[in-house]
């Protein structure tokens, strides 16, 4: 579309998280029955509030396969691909906007919602897709965009509730090379998240 | 995908519904209201509730980031075991509106931007296409940031069996 900031593109993603503390998770694989469902995931230590940093790194930080605890907590190049990307940049551009609508079906005692993070999936045509994803084989994920839901909006144990809101964005580090693709993570604040269905739009300008 | 009456509204089912997240599998029994117009939660009939959380749960599938208008709307569909009496069908792009922290089981109200529509008739197998633009001089086309918006799906006349398809909407930014 055109727009006052210029031409825009929008790209539209559908999902649930589920999770308790200590997870970033992202979608499983596209022929998944559950496809929009986040069911993939790496592990940390780290307390995940507004304050603390939890796994989902902050606006410019990178997250890579030695930096995933546990097990079953690798991030391998073809995930990147197969599971976490949902928007491949045609030419050059700049996220400038996440704007999401969701529903916290049951929010467990101090529960703050989720974190959404938007990663850039690093890798070069010809890379072995059994890489695990490194730093130093330019195939880690890099966060271009972090959104928490708000905190005013809980207090205590809440039933189920709708939610809305957004940020917008507009530094180099929000910048995008064709051929580059993203996807959404996410992570529960405060504590186990219950589930949560929303929708996130991701709006793209040329640069 | 989805199996199509014309006495119900078509619309999706929640992101991890298990057979499959894109098959259109929930329902509002009633009439498409005209562009501009509302529909509204019914207690009163079955398969009619319309509640605030089935906006970002079931049929959004954009959130508007800032002020647009809806200035197009375009389908390619794979139609079959469509009734011999069925006459078309219609595609409504819908707005949904909430606050946060509104009751999840409070009463919603989805709000008809803009359609398109096909007229072909008949009980033949069938692929379809089209797209139309849209301009509405009263403004029901405009939709606010953190709008949610999607789509449903009805048909006319009788039954239009099932459906495969994909949907576009183009909006242009205000202000």
């Amino acid at each position: 579309m055109t727009h006052k900031y210029g031409r825009l593109m929008c790209c539209n993603v559908r999902f649930t998280h589920n999770s308790v503390m200590g997870y970033m998770k992202w979608p499983y694989h596209s022929d998944y029955s559950r496809t929009l469902y986040h069911a993939s995931y790496v592990t940390g230590t780290d307390a995940t509030d507004r304050s603390t940093d939890g796994i989902i790194p902050a606006i410019g930080g990178v997250i890579q396969d030695e930096d995933a605890g546990g097990t079953a907590t690798d991030i391998i190049l073809y995930d990147t691909i197969k599971e976490l990307g949902v928007f491949v940049a045609p030419l050059d551009c700049r996220l400038i906007s996440v704007a999401y609508s969701m529903y916290h079906q049951e929010p467990v005692t101090d529960s703050e919602g989720v974190r959404l993070g938007v990663m850039i999936g690093n890798f070069t045509t010809g890379d072995n897709r059994n890489y695990a994803c490194k730093t130093s084989t330019s195939t880690d994920w890099k966060c271009i965009a972090r959104v928490d839901m708000p905190e005013n909006v809980y207090v205590g144990d809440e039933d189920g509730q709708p939610i809305k809101g957004g940020a917008e964005f507009n530094t180099s580090t929000q910048d995008l090379s064709a051929g580059q693709v993203v996807g959404l993570v996410t992570e529960s604040i405060g504590a186990s998240s219950g589930f949560i269905y929303g929708v996130v739009t991701l709006v793209f300008r040329t640069v | 995908m989805a199996t199509v009456s014309n006495t119900y509204l078509r619309f999706g089912r929640e992101m991890n519904y298990s057979t499959g997240p894109l098959e259109w599998a929930h329902s509002w029994s009633g009439s498409l209201p005209a562009d501009g117009s509302s529909i509204t939660h019914d207690a009163g009939a079955a398969n009619t509730y319309l509640r605030n959380y089935e906006g970002p749960r079931f049929i959004a599938q954009i959130v508007a980031p800032f002020d647009m208008r809806l200035v197009g709307m375009s389908y390619a569909m794979d139609i079959s075991n469509s009734n011999v009496s069925q006459t078309g069908f219609t595609v409504a792009c819908m707005k949904t509106s909430f606050n946060d922290m509104n009751d999840k089981d409070g009463e919603a109200t989805w709000t008809a931007i803009g359609r398109v529509s096909s007229s072909i008739s008949g009980s033949a197998d069938r692929a379809e296409r089209g797209a139309t633009g849209l301009y509405s001089t009263d403004g029901y086309g405009k939709v606010s940031a953190g709008d949610a918006v999607g789509w449903v799906l009805t048909s006319s006349g009788a039954s239009m069996g099932s459906t495969w398809g994909i949907l576009t909407s183009i909006f242009e930014g205000q202000g």
